[in-house]
């Protein structure tokens, strides 16, 4: 009974993540733009050392982070003009880099650390509690239901980029709120694991974007469920156990894959011949 | 009369707490160990910091909520060194006796004369800990006076056991007595240090040491090219004694220092159990010691 109290709400906090990432994990592979999240949630990361440099705290932070969201959003919505010019996945990894130099340099005229500030922009989905997951919910909810009744658009938006530009800053804006609040409550690593790894597996079956996002949604769900109870029973920490779990899953899926793929062939050559 | 004799046998359940051990949770290893010297089989400590990690973080695991879940007591180092996890693990716990307020909430800082508090309100000059500085375990001075507050808390929530934990803290004092004449005897007068980080101020002062300058101003951000060459001219310039580092934090930066000034590096456990040998704060202490000279 205390296991179930205890790992209750990190796993409807896990539910949470899942549904939403491996949303969000369908449009960031169809438009080949891997790391835009890391990319994002450093960029805006770069809003919440400003408000360490004025001493701000509570909303005043969650003001500099939501227009530093803006920012981000704005600039990634020209992704695809950027793109007639430079490789966007280098164009991303500046912007990444940028914003940690800027962090660090930000940060250096700040009272804080840079392990103050990384702690604060790092959250840890096993201290949730019954609040966050619930602000939580209603936040994934009010980006998430524009997103259930425009998903042709946004779906027509990340394959051919079918839209304007306020479509493209629209996508990237409920991006950036719901990263922000998702790499606040699990930490950057657990948040990319939750983003790509579903929606990486569901593709290896199939493309259609309701088959992959049910499969990933059922993969997540089972990892999230596995790493709780193994950090919970071995004593681990919980963020890397659901990430390594995921991953080896995303492996054993592919390798399969491959491994059948290898079988038909010979199995077909060896009837040709 | 059944009814009477089990609600007396409740009361007294209720009321005398001695037979069953307390539970103490302890944030940082030597919390831990002081904890156990005055405890001793009369409590369970668990600690929840590794020795060599650095004391700022946790990587959060199941069983230090579960740990601070059936706690009696959790007792940390204040000052705001570990405000990362204390307020999330105190309110994940979801147990009252470890509340803010509550007696089984022990900050151990209340019994330190505190040294480098900001007097002003503007936090802009560049201190991360405007409560002061949170590292006196180094000092012999301020551990003793924790000690005391750490025996007097257990004797108030085991009152059953108040004079065993009140001869375990004069044997305690006995031996720390002993322990400051011979730390008394080591001459540190006029030695000078460069030191990784801010770690070592409460030792300077007790032991009367200098620490003329910091290789790093702030955890974690690297230290400007000018700040480093002034740095290195000025040890040239007058005489150091030697760059002091923790064994998890700021070596290697420190031996390249080293090389170019001449100057040896001197690793200081940062905490109990961090190197072998110091197996308590005692032991802990003599090797500090030993390594400054």
């Amino acid at each position: 009974m205390e296991v179930l109290s205890f790992l209750i709400w990190p796993f409807a906090a896990c539910v949470l993540l899942i549904l939403i990432h491996a949303y969000f994990g369908i449009h960031i592979l169809e438009r080949g733009i891997i790391f835009v999240d890391l990319s994002l949630a450093q960029f805006v990361g770069v809003g919440i050392a400003i408000s360490f440099l004025f001493g701000y705290e509570g909303t005043e932070r969650y003001i500099f982070s939501i227009t530093f969201a803006l920012l981000g959003a704005f600039i990634l919505a020209f992704s695809r003009s950027i793109a007639k010019y430079t490789n966007i996945e280098a164009f991303i990894g500046v912007l990444y880099i940028f914003s940690f130099a800027a962090s660090i340099l930000i940060l250096d005229r700040s009272p804080h650390g840079l392990e103050e500030f990384k702690s604060i922009l790092n959250g840890n989905i096993i201290w949730v509690d019954p609040r966050s997951v619930f602000d939580t919910f209603i936040l994934y909810s009010i980006i998430g239901i524009p997103h259930i009744l425009f998903r042709k658009k946004f779906l027509a938006l990340s394959r051919n980029g079918d839209g304007g530009f306020l479509w493209e800053f629209l996508f990237f804006l409920s991006f950036a709120i719901v990263l922000v609040k998702s790499v606040q409550m699990a930490g950057i690593l657990q948040v990319f694991a939750f983003l790509i790894i579903p929606a990486l597996i569901g593709r290896l079956f199939t493309r259609e974007p309701l088959r992959v996002l049910i499969t990933g949604w059922l993969l997540g769900l089972f990892s999230s469920a596995f790493g709780l109870v193994a950090s919970y029973k071995w004593d681990l920490p919980v963020a890397p156990v659901i990430v390594a779990s995921l991953s080896m899953f995303f492996f054993l899926v592919l390798f399969m894959i491959v491994l059948s793929k290898a079988y038909k062939m010979r199995s077909l050559s060896a009837k040709s011949n | 009369m059944k009814k009477i004799l089990f609600s007396l046998l409740i009361i007294a359940t209720l009321t005398t707490p001695a037979y069953a051990r307390l539970n103490v949770v302890a944030t940082l290893p030597w919390i831990g160990s002081i904890a156990s010297e005055l405890g001793r089989d009369k409590i369970n400590v668990k600690v929840l910091v590794k020795p060599s990690q650095d004391p700022h973080y946790i990587e959060a695991k199941p069983s230090m909520i579960l740990a601070t879940r059936n706690a009696d007591i959790l007792m940390y180092n204040g000052l705001d060194l570990e405000i990362g996890y204390i307020p999330l693990l105190i309110e994940s716990s979801r147990n009252p006796k470890i509340q803010p307020g509550q007696p089984g909430n022990f900050d151990c800082s209340r019994f330190v004369s505190v040294i480098e508090k900001q007097q002003t309100a503007d936090r802009s000059m560049g201190d991360v800990h405007p409560l002061g500085n949170p590292h006196y375990h180094f000092s012999p001075s301020n551990i003793l006076r924790v000690a005391r507050g750490i025996a007097q808390e257990l004797s108030s929530i085991d009152s059953g056991n108040s004079s065993f934990y009140r001869a375990n803290l004069l044997s305690f004092e006995e031996k720390l007595r002993n322990k400051q004449i011979r730390w008394g005897k080591r001459s540190f007068g006029g030695k000078r240090f460069v030191a990784y980080h801010r770690y070592f101020e409460y030792m300077a002062n007790e032991f009367g040491f200098q620490i003329v300058a910091y290789v790093e101003l702030k955890p974690g951000i690297p230290p400007s090219a000018g700040h480093i060459e002034g740095l290195i001219e000025n040890m040239k310039k007058s005489r150091t004694d030697g760059i002091l580092v923790t064994p998890s934090y700021g070596r290697e930066e420190a031996e390249s220092l080293s090389k170019k000034t001449g100057v040896k590096v001197i690793v200081i456990p940062q905490d109990v159990g961090s190197v072998p040998g110091a197996k308590d704060w005692f032991s802990f202490m003599d090797i500090v010691l030993s390594s400054l000279q």
